[in-house]
């Protein structure tokens, strides 16, 4: 059964705004105006805000990972199994559930009781297997679960592990990098990439160059397209 | 007849080959020239051992460089743990945006906001480089700076939104896109094409 989430941070009792993040499940298995009515849209979970010492809420919700780690571990468990043929090792160290409990699904007994709560008419059972298709998130909520910059950095890449400069004062900017660094997901992973600027006006001037086998090597046209598609955008400007 | 037709093909295709062969011989040079200024830069930094500081005319920036298994500044805080749990989820198909959300809140909220600014908004708002992608002299959507509203028109417009009375309906109802135009929500904003611009437009005789 495709489910689909919503994840976005609201304000609950006059709390502080945008601090209490807020998950919602809905059946993507329905007709378009079944499916969004307000009967299968429901919120299940609720993040609490982050703290001060005093009890007062100072802040939207951080520790995004933690709170999901239940419903991640449940969409594990009711999720589809991993086919023979897909390398794919469960991450225990990150509270994965183990290998062997992933896929197990849910079975399903389709009775029909009347008003006395008898079983007038009975199917056969089935295992029901729940696929999480996407998540609904705007800006703010997309960088808190896929863990990247926020939306309001300057020049922030939600594909590369390409590291910042520091700045006077405790300011980090992407401002050009002087080593080539892996690049770990996306379609350019596990190839050594290389940021490299002529002039402090990154923004304007941003390229890409491959730092293997030599530096002078041009990387071909399409990389630069495949890396962030924001940053050439700004070139070209 | 088949083997003409693939003649003219092939002559398009060569000159089209040509074309782009042209356009990359002088990107490459372009970026050997650029690789090598980056490279004197680079020496530069290297060579003060990790911190420098580039004294351009304009601006002074203290550079700190450091290998990347020591800092802690990455583009992204980690993996994402949704995308390693769930092994048949895909990074690039992981978050969607809904439509309403990217139409409503997104397009169509800075295409009212353009329209309903003032002359002198659109003024700055062309000479902006950091903006939509626009051409010279003129603001996103193309719109120029003559096409702004002067204050009477947007008194007016304000005038005549403080008049419109919404029917219980509207379980919250659209406010003046003038006044409040940035802060109101989807659900306003979705009434603001069909129900609120077409009479604050009206021209009245």
């Amino acid at each position: 059964m495709p489910v689909s989430f919503a994840f976005d941070y609201g304000e609950a009792y006059n709390n502080r705004p945008y601090s209490v993040g807020i998950v919602a499940i809905k059946c993507e298995d329905l007709p378009d105006i079944e499916g969004s009515s307000l009967r299968f849209q429901r919120p299940i979970m609720f993040f609490p805000p982050e703290m001060d010492s005093e009890g007062k809420p100072i802040g939207a919700c951080k520790h995004v990972n933690g709170c999901l780690l239940p419903l991640l571990q449940d969409l594990q468990r009711l999720g589809p199994k991993v086919p023979d043929n897909f390398e794919y090792d469960a991450p225990t160290h990150l509270g994965s559930l183990k290998q062997e409990e992933l896929g197990t699904g849910i079975p399903i007994w389709p009775n029909v009781f009347d008003s006395r709560k008898r079983a007038v008419r009975s199917a056969s059972t089935f295992i029901c297997h729940i696929l999480a298709i996407g998540w609904h998130a705007d800006a703010p909520a997309r960088a808190k679960l896929l863990n990247t910059l926020s939306h309001t950095a300057i020049l922030g890449c939600s594909y590369c592990h390409m590291t910042q400069t520091e700045i006077k004062g405790n300011v980090k900017k992407f401002m050009g990098y002087s080593a080539p660094s892996t690049i770990t997901r996306g379609l350019l992973e596990g190839k050594d990439m290389q940021m490299v600027g002529a002039t402090p006006h990154i923004k304007w001037c941003t390229y890409f160059t491959c730092a293997q086998p030599s530096p002078f090597v041009a990387c071909p046209l399409n990389y630069r397209d495949w890396i962030c598609h924001r940053r050439c955008a700004m070139m070209w400007n | 007849m088949r083997d003409d037709v693939e003649l003219k093909l092939s002559e398009q295709d060569q000159k089209v080959r040509a074309q782009v062969a042209q356009v990359r011989v002088a990107w490459d040079l372009r970026e050997a020239c650029a690789c090598a200024c980056s490279m004197l830069v680079r020496g530069c930094v290297l060579l003060t051992h990790r911190k420098a500081s580039i004294h351009l005319p304009f601006l002074t920036f203290f550079v700190q460089d450091s290998p990347p298994e020591q800092h802690g500044f990455l583009g992204t805080h980690g993996f994402s743990r949704v995308h390693l749990l769930l092994w048949y989820t895909l990074f690039n198909d992981l978050c969607f945006v809904p439509f309403a959300h990217a139409f409503f809140r997104g397009v169509f909220r800075d295409f009212m906001l353009m329209v309903l600014s003032t002359q002198e908004a659109l003024k700055t708002r062309a000479n902006k480089s950091t903006d939509l992608p626009h051409l010279p002299g003129y603001a996103a959507f193309h719109m120029k700076p003559a096409d702004g509203l002067t204050r009477k028109q947007r008194k007016e417009c304000t005038d005549r939104m403080n008049r419109f009375i919404f029917t219980s309906d509207f379980d919250r109802p659209p406010e003046c896109p003038v006044r409040h135009g940035p802060s109101q929500i989807m659900e306003q904003l979705m009434r603001q094409p069909d129900c609120v611009m077409p009479l604050l437009f009206v021209e009245v005789r």
